[in-house]
């Protein structure tokens, strides 16, 4: 009696094992349970000529936050009526995170199916042999291929094959608080920007003025994305002093220079000797209405516009020696090549960087697509067409994308670790920039 | 010690024989030992598959250049020529995670002990107190570390806000060199004391009260007492609870990556820290494995070394 109970324990714990074990199995699986199941949604299709597809789930991957997620929800529905046999599941990961994460997920061969890229990511995953050739999209019509800017599409190409499509090429800008400057009675950075007076030393002064640190407001702030995303808080600097972090070949660092200092020094500065920016490590964002001048790119506008308390404007980049400076921000759409479905994951690609559909992106990206560019619709994104005009338009010929370079995760790394010792005011500016030639002079050999 | 167990195992096996007759327990120990497996089998299935063999194939990794972006090759003893002698970084880290020991180890035992004697006390509600200072041990560690991440914030940190009611401006708690360090170390140890408190109430709680009583007679002073019975009868718990906080302190991850993430610089680099740097940030995974059996070497030779020491100091073992 009581040995056939021990038995049947041990039968029944080996029974919930093996079953535990194998429901991963019906789970990855799950392609195959959805394809039998199709032929039945497939006669309730609109389109009864379509053949018994397939059912396929496909992964896309994002760093977006909430209003982008919707917004793509929407077009899911949309592209799910045309395919229903394709099911597109988003996956969001923080930035900070991104690159990282895709790349063990590459090794592990976990990797979405479609990602986002940005710029820094691409030459890596490139040059790993990571991508699918999209090329196949310059043969279809109605995509008109011939749209997209030649410009956005350099990074992307290598030896003839082009491995995605850029969506989303937003200039840097400042968004500034106009009740906070209306508060003080100064003149606002468009006004300024239309005097032709906007530069870094009309910036400081309103900085200046702005700042309040008994309200806890700052007037302003470069750091977007965490203060561990240097290029996005720098790179404009850099660019409007005529510093090069690394020269064009790749082959020597190269912000330890006059001008590398300055533009190093005035951030600096305006963290811990005016006090005009938040402290390292400090959170305090734009819609808080805390900050008076921000330093964001176009994508930032979803977020923006969710602003009731305070009226905001956005304006270009103030003037430093070498000009604006601004950068623009870069994000294309891949196709990772470990793909199981590569012709599904081309034709969601397709879908979402359509003409139509892009127009719809634009509320938040600024699109690649000259036809979207150029169109009305898009000027009334932002919060008037003369702002969008100025900050975004008129800004496009001369920006610049951020620096990228192959073995950019270790670059990032160094440059990180060297930041600190600013951020901890543990090294002057000349010392931080020796430090940086240092460590990344040996990355580049 | 020795003699003693084998008397015992005598016994009880004479114990044994008298019940069941020989030819009878040797069946039930078969099927015993039949079970055993089957009910260990999850267990040492799990082990050997997710533990043994993915250090096995560390270790084997650790003699090539394997990286997520390019193909690997057998490199040989490379990676650990570049640890010894090319990469001051590796010896930083080691510098630091030797810092994080020294720091943590003495602080936990002493705050453990004092907390263990303060408490080891029948008066009402005493079960609260201790509860209260055992519960971040079963919490977990990366909410551990948010949490204190916020409160040693710069702006708006609870002890930056309170330092201001007295008028002083805070430091950048987790943005300065010197400080980074010691908020890690302060931050641990509150996490952790609990269990080492838990082992030394028990043994404190063990120690027969005739030795008290013994020494009252004698006239010996509360010190006293403290130095020659306390401390001696509780010296195996004091033993085990050092192996165990400086093994763990060893391995140290989770409060600097959600914490510092190794900064500010590289000023709370430790090795668990830059394995994982070295790994999954910049994917050097040959690297990363041979920093990793580096540190395996040396938790087992600190082990060993301890483990023989103790004869010296531990006077009392049960």
């Amino acid at each position: 009696m009581k040995k056939g109970a021990t038995l049947m324990m041990s039968l029944l714990l080996i029974i919930a094992l093996i079953a535990g074990c194998s429901s991963n199995k019906t789970e990855s699986g799950n392609g195959e349970n959805q394809a039998t199941a199709a032929p039945d949604s497939a006669t309730k299709a609109p389109d009864p000529t379509k053949e018994r597809q397939k059912a396929v789930s496909l992964k896309f991957s994002i760093w977006g936050n909430d209003n982008h997620k919707q917004m793509y929800e929407d077009m899911i529905v949309q592209f799910k009526e045309k395919n229903p046999n394709i099911n597109v599941e988003i996956m969001v990961i923080p930035f900070a995170d991104y690159q990282q994460k895709l790349t063990i997920m590459q090794a592990s061969r976990t990797a979405p199916d479609i990602a986002w890229l940005a710029e820094r990511m691409i030459p890596q995953f490139i040059s790993t042999d990571a991508l699918l050739d999209v090329s196949a999209l310059k043969s279809d019509a109605d995509y008109n291929f011939a749209d997209i800017f030649p410009s956005a599409l350099d990074l992307l190409i290598k030896d003839g094959s082009n491995y995605g499509i850029p969506f989303s090429t937003p200039p840097s800008m400042i968004y500034y608080n106009k009740t906070l400057f209306e508060a003080k009675g100064l003149a606002t950075p468009t006004e300024l920007y239309k005097q032709g007076k906007w530069t870094y030393d009309e910036y400081l002064k309103a900085a200046k003025a702005l700042t309040d640190s008994s309200a806890g407001i700052y007037g302003t702030n470069f750091v977007r994305n965490g203060w561990e995303n240097w290029p996005d808080a720098l790179q404009t600097l850099f660019n409007a002093y005529g510093a090069e972090l690394i020269n064009k070949e790749g082959t020597e660092f190269t912000l330890d220079s006059s001008q590398g200092e300055q533009a190093l020094q005035l951030y600096s500065d305006m963290i811990f000797k005016d006090g005009v920016h938040p402290k390292p490590g400090d959170q305090t964002t734009f819609d808080s209405g805390k900050i008076a001048m921000q330093k964001e790119l176009f994508s930032y506008m979803g977020k923006a516009k969710a602003v009731t308390d305070f009226e905001w404007d956005i304006a270009p980049l103030p003037a430093g020696p070498n000009g604006l400076g601004t950068t623009l921000g870069y994000a294309a759409v891949t196709i990772t090549k470990d793909s199981k479905y590569p012709d599904e994951a081309l034709e969601f690609l397709k879908f979402i960087t359509s003409p139509e559909n892009m127009a719809i992106t634009s509320q938040y990206f600024v699109p690649s697509r000259k036809s979207v560019l150029e169109s009305d619709s898009f000027l009334n994104q932002g919060p008037s067409a003369e702002s969008m005009k100025l900050a975004v338009i008129d800004q496009m010929a001369a920006a610049q994308t951020l620096p990228s370079f192959q073995d950019w995760a270790k670059i990032d790394s160094s440059m990180k670790t060297v930041l600190d010792y600013l951020y901890s005011k543990s090294a002057t500016v000349q010392e931080v920039l020796k430090k940086a030639d240092e460590s990344i002079t040996p990355l580049l050999k | 010690m020795s003699t003693l167990d084998v008397k015992h195992a005598q016994a009880e096996e004479i114990r044994v024989k008298a019940r069941f007759g020989k030819s009878k327990k040797s069946r039930l120990h078969h099927k015993e030992n039949w079970f055993a497996w089957l009910f260990i089998s999850p267990m040492v299935l799990g082990y050997m598959l997710f533990l043994f063999v993915p250090i096995m194939g560390a270790f084997f990794m650790s003699f090539t250049d394997y990286s997520l972006l390019h193909d690997s090759s057998f490199v040989g003893l490379d990676n650990y020529k570049i640890a010894f002698s090319e990469d001051p970084l590796f010896w930083k880290s080691v510098g630091q995670t030797l810092y994080f020991s020294a720091g943590l180890i003495p602080l936990n035992l002493c705050l453990a002990l004092g907390l263990a004697l303060l408490l080891n006390r029948k008066i009402p509600g005493i079960g609260l107190f201790r509860t209260a200072i055992f519960t971040p041990v079963v919490t977990s560690i990366v909410v551990w570390a948010i949490a204190w991440k916020y409160i040693f914030a710069t702006d708006y940190g609870l002890i930056n806000e309170l330092l201001k009611l007295l008028h002083i401006e805070g430091p950048a708690w987790l943005y300065n060199f010197q400080l980074a360090m010691p908020v890690v170390i302060i931050v641990s140890v509150l996490k952790n004391v609990g269990l080492n408190m838990v082992i030394f109430l028990a043994a404190l709680q063990d120690v027969p009260k005739m030795y008290y009583e013994a020494a009252k007679i004698d006239g010996a002073s509360k010190y006293k007492m403290f130095t020659n019975v306390t401390m001696p009868m509780i010296s195996p718990s004091l033993f085990l609870a050092m192996i165990l906080t400086l093994i763990g302190s060893l391995k140290v991850f989770s409060q600097i990556q959600v914490m510092t993430d190794g900064g500010p610089g590289t000023s709370t680099y430790v090795l668990v820290y830059y394995i994982y740097q070295q790994a999954f940030k910049i994917f050097d995974f040959g690297y990363a494995s041979a920093i990793a059996f580096i540190l395996f070497f040396l938790v087992l030779v600190l082990t060993i070394v301890q483990w023989n020491l103790r004869k010296r100091w531990v006077h009392h073992e049960e």
